[in-house]
Order: C-alpha cells, then structure tokens, then sequence
C-alpha cells in the first residue's frame, strides 16, 4: 500500500513537472533572448521588439550575464543572510558554558550548515555574481559563450540549497546534518550509534553535489568566455586583473569540484550501496585525502576573485595604477598552481607519513609568497598614492588588514610542530574566518559598494556605508581574536558547550559577532532603501575615476547605456522630485 | 566626494596599527595561556615568561615581519615606481 502511494506520489510529481515545463514553453519563446538580439535568429517571434519580457518570468527564463548575475547575487546574499542568522544562533548559544539555548545536536547542525551555507551557497556564487555582471563588460564581450548553460548553472542552486537546507524543514524523520562542512568519514558515513545514518545527511549530500555541478558548469563558461569572447582591444596584455583572477579561479573549480563530486558519490554508495570505499574495511583517512584536495584549492576559489576585486578597486581610489601589475598575475597563477599541493597540511595530526608532512609543510610555507607579493603590491600602490576613503576604498583596506592578520596566523599552521598543538582547537577557526570573512566578505563588500551605482542606478548612503564598515572591521576583530586566544588557552573546536574558564572570551566574541550583526542589518537597510528609493546616478563617472585615467570598460559601458537608453514617457520619478 | 589622504602617512598608520596588534595579542597571551615557557625573539634572545616580555616578542616579531617588506615598499616606491609611473 506504501509502496503504490509512492509511485503514485512519483507520477504525480513527474506530470507536475511536465506541467511546468509545458506552461514555461508556452508562455516563453526561449529563441528571443540569444546574444545578438532578440529575436534575429529565429525568425518571427513574439518578442521583436521587446528586448525581454516583464516581470517574474523574466527572472524565470533570462540569459543575459547581467540578469543571471543579479540572480547569483541575490541568492549569494539570501544564503549570507541565513548563514549568519544560523552562526547568531550559535554565539547566542556559546554566550553561557552550559546548554541552554539550543540542543547540542542542534548546535552541530547549525555548525554544519553554517560552514557549507557559507562556502558553497554565498561564498561561490556572490563570486559568480560579479563575474556574470562583469566580466563580460570588462572584457568587451556581447554576453557568456554559452548563455544558456549560464541560466543552467545558476538554476542548480537553489534545489541544492534546498536539499542542504532539507533536514531544517519540516520533514518527517528527516533531520540535519551534524557532520561539520568537511563531512569527515567514518562519522558522515552512518555508522556507529548515532543518527548520521538519517537521509537528511543523503540531501545533504546531494545538494553540494548539485553546488559543484554548477559551479564546474559556470567555470567553463568563464574559461571559453575570456578565451574566445574578449573585445578586438582586449589582450592577454592588457586583460584586467579581476577577469585573471576569474580566470584562474576557474581552472582550480575545473580541477577541484569534480573530485568533490567523485567523493560526494563515493560516500553515498557506501552509505547506500553497502561499498567500501570510507568504511566496512575501507579507509577513512582516504576521505580526508579527497575531500581536501578539492578543499584547501576551495579557499584558493574563495579568495582569488576577492583578491582581484581588490587589486581593481584599491588603485582606483589610490588615484593611481596598481603597482606590479605583472607580478600579480604572476602570484594568482602560482598560487593557483601551488593550491593543489599543500592539502595534506590539513592532516598532520592524522598520523601520515613524516615524510609526506614535511614536503607539505614546505609547500603550505612557499605558498604564502605569492600572497605576500600581492599584499605588497597593495601596499605600494598606497604608498604612492593620494587616497579617498569612500567605502568601497575602506572594505578593500580592512581586506588588507584582515588578511594579514588571517596570512600570519596560517602560516603558523604551516609549521608542523605548531599545528599539533593548535590542531583542532578554536585558533584555526579564528584564523580562517580573518581570511573568510575578514578579507574575503570585506572584498565583496567593496564590490558590491563600488558597483552598485552600475547595477542599481542609484547611490548608496555613503554615512550607512561607512558605518557598516567600522561596525564590521571592529566586530571581525574582536570576535576572530577572542577565538585566537580561545585557541591559545586551549578550547576545542566543535563544541556547544565548554569549561567555564573559556566563557569571557567566548562573550567576548559573542559581542563582537552582535557588532557585526548590527553592521549587516543596516547594510541591508542601506541597499534596499538605496535600491528603491535612492539619488539616482546622475554621472556616469560616478567615483571620478576619469581625472587619473583609471576607468574601466565596465564604467565605458554604463556610460553608453544612459547615453543610449529610451525615454519612459515622462514618468517622474519620487526620488528625484526630493 | 571623499577628500584624498597621503599615502605613507597612511601606510605607516596601518602598520603601527599591526604592531599593536600583534602587541595586545602578546599581552592577552599571557592572561590566558597558564604557566607558559619563555619566549625566544627571533630564536635568540630569551625573554621573560610575563605580559612585558609577550608584549616585545609579538610587537616586535611582527614589527619585524611588516617592517623589512615596508621598507621594500618605500624603496621600490622611490626607485621603481617612479620609473613606471608615467606609463
């Protein structure tokens, strides 16, 4: 009887989606939207004249890189936001030594889901954000090479978000995982007496599998667009430094992801199948191996576009150009290149051979030389300049500070000696979120306030802006030391409740993670208001960077967009007539 | 528009404020790290288990780190970069 419900349940399902797709193909002539205008390939179509449709159903079947990029970006910051609502939670609860907010289970759910929502659902595609939007402009090209697989990569992310986020919806007997971001076997395999074994671990699964799908699907597209797409003007010479770094970030996704997916299916076998690739006999050390030679090139993924973001924006406000430019295009390269070899430095305290951890501790050492070429370039690039303090200028220089911090901290982890000690307790979290959130989401920030007068017409509030950023550099900061120091003293990672002489720090960081809350709301505030309501662009030119010789093709284009764009009839506007 | 600031003066901000940094974190060291061992600057020159000598040893550790590249940055800035500059 079961059985027959489910089948039926299935078909019924499947005619639901054939409906769908029959009201999609109905309602939308996919032909109207390839890249050389609507409609000029494909004979007679509805949309002739129209360049695309209004409403919710062009949200639903764009390919433009603009739209799929505002699309990636909302997204991004709708899973930002459920992370740091998730890591709220989670200091609320470390507030108090003992268990009283929330369940210890809950907490390792919320853990889990924190790191994945973070990495795979914000982190990735707030990146592919700004190069859907941008790097099609930067580089002089009418759209992606392949615009439709472009709405296909994106479309991917928010089943797999729904699956990674399944366990928390009101499923029966579908419960969340608890397996921490890095789903370390024999624990994510099932076994044992806990509760791994639930499905909703299997959703979980799926989901980041569905993630690198998409990301492996866009980093294709990014590598052929900058290869085959760029303007008649645009050289390898000359290309800007985000699309580089764009560039690079998707041959490490080409390489990385798809041995993620390898692993992610390895683990659902032996969950599901019986085999024994992680347990009944199999090794479990075998999972660390996969899992971090896709992982630690996984920061590399995070932290190169940022770092181009920053190599952009930084000059532009420096009044100047980025000093060493060469050189790093040369460092994004070798790090690159080195990312893949130093995976094992994850792994010291696992018992591997002594003499596989020190070659790679030497490569986790090296690799901090290109970083430190990049940081110095930076830094010489200010040196020489006049600096404005808008806030995108202030979000790239607190990515520069953070990232410091967070690169001096690493390379202690580097060293063997110093990693046993420090192994698994709260200073590796304190150093990784300087890098992650620290510099990565500080660079995003600076991206996203230094563009938005492209992609919304309108200005922010720059008083809002720099409060947001103040809030957020003291509330990185005082939390990601506290946890340093937690680090230093002893206190274990993982962990929903700890000894009462580790609760100071914990408040501490607790207070400092509210900081940053308060910062995210009125950043939130700022943006929808601005969007909304805002002074609109009156210059295309808008951070002056034409006085120095520093505009971009970005700039060029918004500039021939306002000179080109059609008169609305007239209809005044709220926010002007203020 | 925001008004323009000097570049150095502005560097050596930041690197002042590193320092002081890595100089609290030496003092905060010491309060919660129970019955440390000694600490060696640069692997030679031992200093006292204290807050004072944690403060030295991560000042001037990373007083030491940030400063050789800087004064890289300040040379390269008075003999390279202008060379590039006119570009």
């Amino acid at each position: 009887m079961a059985i027959t419900g489910q089948i039926a349940l299935t078909v019924l399902m499947g005619l639901f989606l054939v409906g769908v797709a029959a009201w999609l193909a109905r309602v939308e002539n996919w032909r109207s939207y390839t890249p050389v205008g609507g409609g000029t390939t494909g004979g007679e179509t509805a949309y002739g004249s129209d360049e695309k449709p209004a409403g919710l159903i062009r949200w639903l079947t764009t390919v433009d890189h603009k739209d799929i990029g505002l699309l990636y970006g909302a997204f991004g910051i709708t899973a930002f936001v459920v992370g740091g609502l998730m890591v709220m939670v989670m200091r609320l609860e470390l507030f108090d030594p003992e268990m009283t907010l929330i369940s210890n289970t809950y907490y390792n759910s919320l853990l889990t889901s924190h790191g994945i929502t973070m990495l795979f659902l914000f982190g990735t595609p707030i990146i592919a954000a700004f190069a859907n939007y941008f790097v099609p402009l930067l580089i002089g090209a009418d759209d992606m090479a392949f615009p439709r697989i472009n709405a296909i990569a994106f479309w991917l992310l928010p089943p797999g978000a729904l699956l990674i986020w399944a366990g928390f919806l009101p499923i029966p007997e579908v419960i969340p995982a608890q397996t921490g971001w890095t789903m370390y076997t024999p624990l994510s395999a099932g076994v044992g007496s806990g509760n791994q074994a639930n499905a909703g671990v299997d959703l979980m699964l799926l989901g980041l599998h569905l993630t690198g799908v998409s990301a492996t699907m866009g980093a294709i597209n990014f590598v052929t667009t900058i290869f085959t797409e760029r303007g008649e003007n645009v050289s390898w010479a000359n290309l800007d430094i985000f699309s580089w770094t764009i560039l690079t970030q998707s041959g490490l996704i080409i390489f990385a992801f798809p041995l993620l997916g390898s692993a992610i299916v390895m683990l659902l076998l032996d969950r599901n199948f019986g085999t024994a690739f992680f347990i009944n006999g199999g090794s479990p050390i075998l999972w660390q191996h996969l899992f971090w030679f896709f992982g630690h090139p996984e920061v590399y993924i995070l932290v190169l576009p940022p770092m181009g973001l920053v190599s952009l924006i930084l000059p532009r406000f420096s009044g100047r150009r980025l000093f060493g430019f060469k050189f790093v295009v040369y460092s994004t390269l070798a790090i690159g290149v080195l990312s893949f070899g130093v995976w094992a430095h994850h792994m010291f305290a696992t018992g591997i051979d002594p003499r596989l951890r020190s070659s790679f501790m030497a490569v986790s050492l090296a690799i901090a030389i290109p970083s430190a070429v990049k940081t110095f370039n930076w830094i010489t690039t200010m040196w020489n300049g006049r600096l404005r303090l808008t806030t995108p200028m202030l979000f790239c220089i607190g990515f520069v500070q953070n990232f410091i911090i967070g690169g001096v901290t690493g390379v202690f982890l580097a060293s063997i000696p110093v990693d046993l000690i420090l192994h698994d307790t709260y200073y590796v979290v304190g150093h990784f979120h300087y890098i992650v959130m620290g510099a990565i989401t500080f660079a995003g920030m600076a991206g996203l306030y230094y563009w938005f007068p492209v992609f919304a017409g309108r200005m922010y509030q720059r008083r809002l802006g720099k409060i947001h950023f103040w809030l957020w550099l003291v509330g990185s900061n005082v939390t990601f030391l506290a946890m340093i120091l937690l680090g230093y003293g002893g206190m274990p990672r993982r962990y929903a409740t700890y000894l009462p002489q580790f609760a100071t720090l914990h408040q501490v960081a607790s207070l400092g993670a509210l900081v940053m809350f308060v910062g995210g709301l009125i950043w939130v505030y700022n943006f929808v208001v601005s969007w909304l309501e805002g002074p609109r662009v009156e210059d295309a030119d808008p951070w002056n960077l034409k006085d120095n010789g520093l505009r971009t093709n970005e700039w060029a284009w918004f500039e021939r967009k306002r000179e080109t764009a059609l008169a609305d009839g007239g209809e005044v506007d709220e926010a002007d007539t203020e | 528009m925001a008004r323009s600031h000097r570049g150095p003066r502005f560097v050596v901000f930041l690197y002042a404020g590193l320092v002081t940094f890595a100089g609290v974190i030496g003092l905060l060291f010491s309060v919660v790290v129970t019955d440390p061992q000694p600490p060696r600057l640069l692997f030679l020159v031992s200093l006292p288990p204290t807050a004072f000598g944690f403060v030295v040893y991560g000042a001037v550790s990373v007083g030491l780190v940030l400063g050789v590249p800087l004064a890289g940055v300040v040379y390269v800035s008075r003999h390279v970069d202008a060379v590039e500059a006119p570009e």
